[in-house]
């Protein structure tokens, strides 16, 4: 069984300069299991990148395993200055 | 003398070590057969290994760090993995290659170094692949599929991490898209590291190879149908590097013209009659 909410972690750590500010929440909706991250308001472009590329990758390998959940797993990256 | 067999050099090591029940900085090893990886099954060929203790004291190869030069990427990216995750990985820690050891050559001679000094950028480019590394073993593992890496530079300006690991399939992901978006991340960290150039390629087993044959097949065979039908055809989006493929494969092509439409990263190729050019 993976750990999503490590999963996130290992990809996004890296890639940030405050790893400690790193927030990781699941919530349940209708059809998903939600997670919703959070970086530092500096490090909102390093895990979204140009055009969201980061984003599409990191999405892409959460999305690649199978959801230990009975619904399927949407990662949100929050940007919390909107 | 032990001898121990496995699919691939490391495989084989790792085999020895688990049977001897030693880390890899307690022994040497010699390579007595490469092993082969065949195609569809034919032609595969096991490696072998010979391991031996060494019987020195203990803290005699924690002095010995000036590896020597030619092994000198090997050595880096192997141990600094390790130091920097190391509870999170046990079992896919690389195997660490022993600074006090006689260089066991054998093991690296497929690893064309540059037998140049370690230099302060080369360094900290070996750092960084080192993080690098860390990187891509920690996310394998937090996947489930726990990897080991290797290193070799395979360009002027390129580096290949070959992933070892149980289920392929799984990390390379339908037409490699795991892979490729976990490559476009590991580059992303190297390049945002070193502020350099280079270029890091993540393969997977022979992963890359396959799929450039499968590359060049496609493009002879849609040539083909582009000069039976004289219409262009579109094909699948597809990453810059798979797209240089069919580019370089129907370049000398005289009957066909590639060129590339559409934005990243849903960029394709396009294969169309050259105009003028007489079968």
């Amino acid at each position: 069984m993976v750990d999503i909410e490590h999963l996130i972690r290992s990809l996004v750590t890296p890639l940030v300069n405050e790893p400690d500010a790193i927030q990781i929440s699941r919530r349940e909706t209708e059809s998903f299991m939600e997670f919703d991250l959070r970086v530092a308001d500096a490090d909102v472009g390093r895990v979204i990148g140009k055009q969201g590329r980061i984003a599409q990758a990191i999405r892409t390998i959460v999305y690649s395993v199978r959801s230990p959940y009975a619904k399927r797993v949407r990662l949100n990256i929050v940007d919390q200055n909107s | 003398m032990p001898t121990y067999e496995g699919r691939t050099l490391q495989e084989a090591i790792d085999n020895g070590l688990a049977e001897l029940g030693l880390a890899r900085d307690e022994v040497t090893v010699d390579v007595i057969a490469e092993g082969k990886r065949g195609f569809l099954g034919f032609g595969r060929k096991p490696a072998v290994v010979n391991i031996n203790k060494i019987e020195i004291n203990a803290d005699s190869f924690n002095i010995a760090v000036p590896a020597p030069e030619k092994h000198h990427h090997e050595l880096r990216d192997d141990r600094r993995p390790q130091a920097a995750a190391p509870e999170e990985t046990p079992a896919a820690a690389p195997v660490p290659a022993a600074a006090g050891d006689p260089p066991p050559a054998p093991v690296h001679h497929h690893h064309p170094a540059p037998p140049s000094g370690p230099n302060p950028r080369e360094q900290h480019i070996e750092a960084a692949l080192a993080q690098v590394s860390a990187y891509v073993v920690n996310v394998t593992t937090a996947l489930g599929l726990p990897t080991t890496v290797k290193i070799e530079k395979t360009g002027r300006d390129k580096w290949t991490f070959f992933l070892t690991t149980d289920r392929e399939g799984l990390l390379i992901g339908k037409h490699g898209r795991t892979i490729n978006s976990l490559q476009y991340l590991a580059q992303i960290l190297f390049s945002h590291l070193t502020h350099s150039h280079d270029t890091v390629e993540l393969n997977v087993g022979n992963y890359r190879e396959r799929r450039e044959e499968i590359l060049e097949k496609l493009a002879v065979k849609t040539a083909r149908d582009v000069v039976a039908t004289g219409q262009p055809i579109f094909l699948d989006p597809m990453p810059s590097f798979e797209r240089k493929v069919l580019h370089a494969t129907l370049a000398d092509n005289p009957y066909v013209i590639t060129h590339s439409e559409g934005d990243e990263p849903k960029r394709y190729v396009v294969i169309e009659r050259k105009k003028g050019s007489v079968i």
